[in-house]
């Protein structure tokens, strides 16, 4: 990204939970990412957790329309904002149209998957078993989470609709969360999800401009992984390993060894499905 | 890196609570014994069940009612260490105050984020002779209270089904009525391995507050024993 000697890299792996492995599940999250290829383009991450519980028989599948559309439109959002180029005006465009558009899309990619590809017998004998329990909208069958972050020379963008977690470590390599409204709504395995309603108005979203010294790492997560550690401390300590591991045994190394550790984690923790997206500062001469 | 990255990596704690009715109506007819039985008869199945999913900590606890409530089981426990003292009945059915005591153990101070839902078996056989309506307020406003998944079983023909249906919260979902020994131990069983084996599981659903939910797929209830050869053993 230009006008700076700081540019972005990315990594990540999503892993099957020990749970779903001992269950035979699939693993219901996904992940994808566009890496800068030239210092004028921009980053955009997107990690998706499709729900668990048997009515979401399509879970899987709706996760991975989601990371795959997140990428699309963030793509486009990118465009229009270079045609207008106007910084200050982003953060009202953030709060309220692009959650729409990711919703609606996700929505109508859903339901043209469905038209595409209706439930077969025996997914309709588990629906109709089920769907009293969350209407008739066989759309709520692909329910998922989302995450994601857009980076570009000018700014930092993350989006979230439902549980999840977003962690930045900066330069100095102090850990936190991003001032994104905590919902106290999300606990106990509920969350809200892509086939709410009206899900855009749970996205919470957060804008910051990046000045000279942007952070050294955005780690996007799904809750498999903080679920997975006895506390908060804990959980912090793995992104700035993380970003330790990336400066000390290389960008390459570290993402080899990242679902393994991934996967080591789950059968130690959680047991659910994990999913990490890094997003990290490259300094180059 | 020699070590995964993090911290120390935990299982999700799941708390499970027998409420228990030990009021003197208890005492007739070997109710409370046969309830004493019931529990100490499930724990090996429990464990079982528990040994069967690492990734989550079962932890249990006990409440008691009669005059007020008191923690029978006040630390939580390891379920692979819980082991079963008898109860004794006596008093009236203060069941207010305790839900009360359990909204207490139940708010986001006193539980991790991270913990699975809650399993709150509540066993009764009479009517309430306090305050119901507020300790079920003070139970519902706390948020893992909303989000437990709460059972009842009725014992005999005295049990209060209105009540035990709002402790529910669920239209769909009934108290179980337990007529004799061998149907509490049926019930107690199931509450206690198939409830706890759904609870276990990581599987998230949408957020719906438009709906009362139950927030893990309910098994199947079994049906009651096959009722006993005498009158002297029905309840």
């Amino acid at each position: 990204m230009s006008g700076s000697p700081v540019t972005w890299d990315v990594m990540g792996a999503s892993v099957r939970g020990a749970t779903h492995i001992r269950t035979k599940q699939p693993n219901q999250d996904a992940i994808a990412w566009s890496a800068p290829a030239h210092r004028e383009d921009c980053l955009i991450l997107a990690v998706s957790d499709g729900h668990g519980a048997p009515r979401y028989l399509r879970s899987h599948q709706g996760s991975k329309l989601a990371v795959k559309l997140t990428l699309e439109i963030l793509k486009e959002f990118t465009n229009d904002d270079n045609a207008i180029g106007e910084l200050a005006t982003l953060p009202d465009r953030v709060d309220g149209e692009l959650p729409r558009t990711l919703v609606r899309s996700w929505q109508s990619a859903v339901r043209a998957d469905l038209a595409a590809h209706p439930f077969t017998p025996t997914e309709q004998l588990l629906w109709s078993q089920q769907k009293h329990k969350n209407g008739n909208d066989p759309l709520r069958a692909y329910g998922a989470t989302l995450l994601a972050a857009l980076i570009t020379s000018r700014y930092l963008l993350l989006l979230q609709l439902g549980d999840g977690d977003i962690l930045i470590v900066d330069s100095a390599g102090r850990v936190g969360r991003p001032p994104i409204p905590n919902d106290p709504r999300l606990i106990a395995n509920e969350t809200t999800s892509l086939c709410g309603e009206t899900a855009w108005q749970d996205m919470r979203v957060y804008f910051q401009p990046l000045t000279a010294r942007p952070p050294a790492l955005v780690m996007l997560a799904t809750d498999g992984y903080s679920n997975s550690f006895a506390d908060e401390k804990g959980f912090y300590a793995a992104a700035a390993d993380l970003l330790e591991a990336i400066h000390t045994q290389g960008s390459h190394e570290t993402c080899i060894q990242l679902p393994g550790w991934l996967r080591a984690t789950s059968k130690a923790g959680s047991g659910d499905d994990i999913s990490v997206g890094l997003a990290y500062t490259v300094h180059r001469v | 890196m020699s070590k995964l990255p993090g911290g120390a990596l935990a299982s999700r704690p799941l708390h499970f609570i027998w409420i228990a009715d030990c009021s003197g109506s208890m005492s007739v007819d070997g109710k409370i014994q046969a309830l004493n039985n019931a529990i100490r008869e499930a724990i090996p199945h429990m464990q079982q069940v528990a040994s069967e999913n690492p990734n989550a900590q079962v932890m249990v606890r006990a409440l008691a009612f009669s005059n007020g409530a008191r923690w029978h089981i006040s630390q939580a426990v390891n379920v692979q260490d819980f082991r079963w003292q008898d109860l004794k009945a006596e008093g009236v059915t203060d069941l207010g105050k305790a839900l009360n005591m359990l909204a207490d153990v139940l708010s986001p101070e006193a539980m991790p984020g991270r913990a699975l839902p809650p399993v709150l078996v509540l066993i009764s056989d009479g009517q309430p002779t306090d305050n119901f309506d507020a300790g079920l307020k003070a139970l519902m406003e706390s948020p893992w209270g909303k989000k437990a998944v709460r059972i009842a079983i009725a014992i005999g023909e005295d049990a209060d089904h209105d009540i035990l249906q709002r402790y529910i919260g669920h239209p769909e979902f009934k108290p179980m009525q337990a007529n004799n020994a061998e149907t509490l131990v049926r019930y107690i069983k199931w509450a206690s391995t198939e409830v706890l084996k759904s609870a276990s599981s990581p599987a998230s659903q949408m957020l719906d507050i438009s709906a009362a939910t139950v927030n893990i797929p309910l098994p199947s209830v079994p049906d009651p024993a096959t009722p006993p050869d005498t009158a002297a053993d029905v309840w």
